[in-house]
């Protein structure tokens, strides 16, 4: 468990560095976007290294593509090994999408249809992807717009049979999954019941906005008490777990960010477990 | 897994589709409904809208952040319509945002579906070239550069059969046009990056400029070389050796001036940190 943290942006790299400097980090690790720092050199890797000598940080990709059916990315998996050499990172995530296909990146987190022969596909890649990196890596839930004809389960049904298929972690958004509930008729409350407790390695806490009929998984805005609500209610079921607030868009200073993750600190302090905690799945 | 890459296939041609998911359905009725589902709040139509959207205004975003200057003589509606054509003959095939914008400067410079943009704007080819290489010096790798004491310690018996490498993040572009001029003068307009340039600040007429652009304390600078001096940089960027450096500038400036010359522009270069430690 690494505590609560926030998302290293560039815009926050000063405070970031004064904070660290001075011993007045609030945050206990930080996220880091995979892609932002596959890059040969410069600033982006100089406070990536300065930031993990003193904190530990995850890697949180959003191109590994595992639900496509274009082969796996080796130059990409290439240089996510020597990225997670650099920094040992505490995991590896990336979602449970597809991102690309037939060579052409969309960068966007697009659904798959939930369906028995898709499970069997991405549980697959997950697996080639953790041999690569010898080490388990989480999946996220991701928030959609769309759903399938072809779907033939639930959202959770599907997270659940590709992360036991694949013997992976999750890393549960809660607004992902409050969106989603709300773009698609779900019961939020009953996705985040039916999630393996032992697997979460993580939880995600962002903003998001409205959008006609939609809820749009904007990252730009603080967490809604609505999540909050179902935050608690995955901590009360999963008890103490890594959390991190995620703010991408219409970024605020950094002061605000860490407001938000003490206050995901302080909801685990007063929430208890509803069961006493098993064993759990760990990154490696 | 033949009908998800069916799926996918499918999804990735109504999102990318220039003119739009509606008009790409319209040639296919009830294309979407096969695949996607609609329910009474928004219909599969409208659904994959939410992703065309979202994928053009990513890219665009992208675009315009990695070439501000170039966004800003265009004007909005330019500048988006020539990320409608640019993605259309170039859609991101690298993992990283940060090389969606890769071919920009030669599609807007030379290919024919770039022509309306540069029609009337003979700079954008060299404004977009001189914008991405600002972004590719940024995050060049890391090479220790050369001291002068370091080179103060060399045999100077062995220098004429010397080779010195520049630095990852150097960059060497020969414009026709005074890209920097547009680049003050986008500047000047501060923040304003959604005010429209006055017709006389684009105004700018066609001149060799020699730029050289490359990355110190972590920061990205730009400058201004003398033509010759930036032939012989280029020509040590290309790993020839010190005499033939020597023997073209005294093509170029007669016998007499040439070494003392090199050696003067070889100490400015070193100063600046254009030259990499390792010498072969
Ligand atoms: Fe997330």
């Amino acid at each position: 468990m690494l505590g609560f943290g926030v998302g290293l942006r560039a815009v926050h790299y000063p405070d970031i560095l004064e904070r660290i400097a001075n011993r007045t980090l609030c945050v206990d690790w930080f996220e880091v976007l995979t892609e932002n720092y596959m890059v040969d050199g410069g600033r982006p890797l100089r406070v990536l290294d300065d930031v993990r000598a003193s904190v530990p940080v995850v890697l949180h990709g959003v191109s590994l593509n595992l639900g496509s059916t274009d082969p796996l990315d080796d130059a990409y998996l290439e240089a996510l090994v020597r990225l997670a050499d650099r920094v040992e990172p505490a995991w590896i995530s990336d979602h449970l999408c597809w991102t690309g296909v037939g060579g052409t990146q969309l960068h966007d987190l697009l659904p798959l249809p939930y369906a028995a022969d898709v499970v069997v596909h991405l549980a697959d890649r997950i697996r080639r992807v953790q041999d690569r990196l010898k080490r388990r890596i989480a999946v996220e839930n991701v928030s959609s717009y769309l759903s399938f004809e072809a779907d033939e389960m639930s959202e959770v049904e599907f997270l659940v049979a590709v992360a036991e298929r694949a013997d992976c972690g999750i890393l549960l958004d809660v607004n992902n999954v409050f969106v989603s509930a709300h773009n698609h008729e779900f019961d939020a409350a009953a996705y985040v019941d039916a999630v393996p407790a032992q697997r979460v390695f993580q939880i995600h806490l962002a903003g998001h906005s409205e959008q006609g009929p939609l809820l749009i998984d904007t990252h730009d805005h603080p967490v809604r008490d609505e999540v909050w609500a179902l935050y608690e209610r995955a901590l009360r079921r999963i008890g103490s777990v890594s959390t991190l607030v995620e703010w991408d868009d219409r970024i605020p200073a950094y002061d605000r960010l860490e407001e938000e993750a003490q206050r995901a600190r302080l909801a685990a302090e007063t929430t208890k477990p509803s069961a006493a905690e098993g064993s759990r799945v760990v990154a490696r | 897994m033949s009908s998800l890459a069916e799926v996918q296939i499918r999804l990735r041609h109504w999102i990318t589709a220039p003119e739009g998911v509606e008009t790409a359905l319209a040639s296919e009725p009830g294309g979407a409904r096969a695949v996607v589902r609609g329910d009474a709040r928004l219909s599969a139509e409208d659904r994959l809208s939410v992703y065309a959207n979202a994928y053009f205004e990513r890219l665009c975003g992208c675009l315009e952040n990695d070439y501000p200057t170039l966004r800003w003589t265009l004007g909005e509606a330019w500048f988006r319509d020539l990320v409608t054509s640019y993605l259309l003959a170039h859609p991101p095939t690298h993992p990283s945002l940060r090389w969606a914008g890769q071919h920009l400067a030669t599609f807007v410079a030379e290919d024919s579906r770039g022509e309306p943009f540069r029609r009337g704007r003979g700079w954008v080819g060299d404004l977009a070239r001189f914008e991405w290489a600002l972004a590719d010096a940024f995050d060049a790798a890391d090479t220790p550069a050369l001291e002068r004491s370091a080179l103060a310690a060399l045999d100077p018996d062995r220098f004429a059969g010397l080779r010195f490498a520049v630095h990852p993040s150097l960059r060497l572009l020969a414009l026709e046009w005074p890209i920097q001029k547009l680049r003050r003068a986008w500047r000047k307009a501060g923040d304003g990056e959604r005010c429209e340039p006055a017709p006389e600040e684009l105004a700018v007429v066609p001149e060799a400029v020699h730029a050289v652009i490359w990355r110190a304390d972590e920061r990205v600078f730009h400058r201004s070389m003398d033509r010759s001096a930036f032939e012989a940089l280029q020509r040590t960027a290309r790993g020839e050796p010190f005499g033939t450096l020597c023997e073209r500038i005294a093509e170029d400036l007669g016998d007499a001036a040439a070494p003392a010359r090199a050696a003067s522009w070889l100490g400015e270069w070193i100063d600046a940190g254009w030259i990499q430690a390792r010498v072969e």
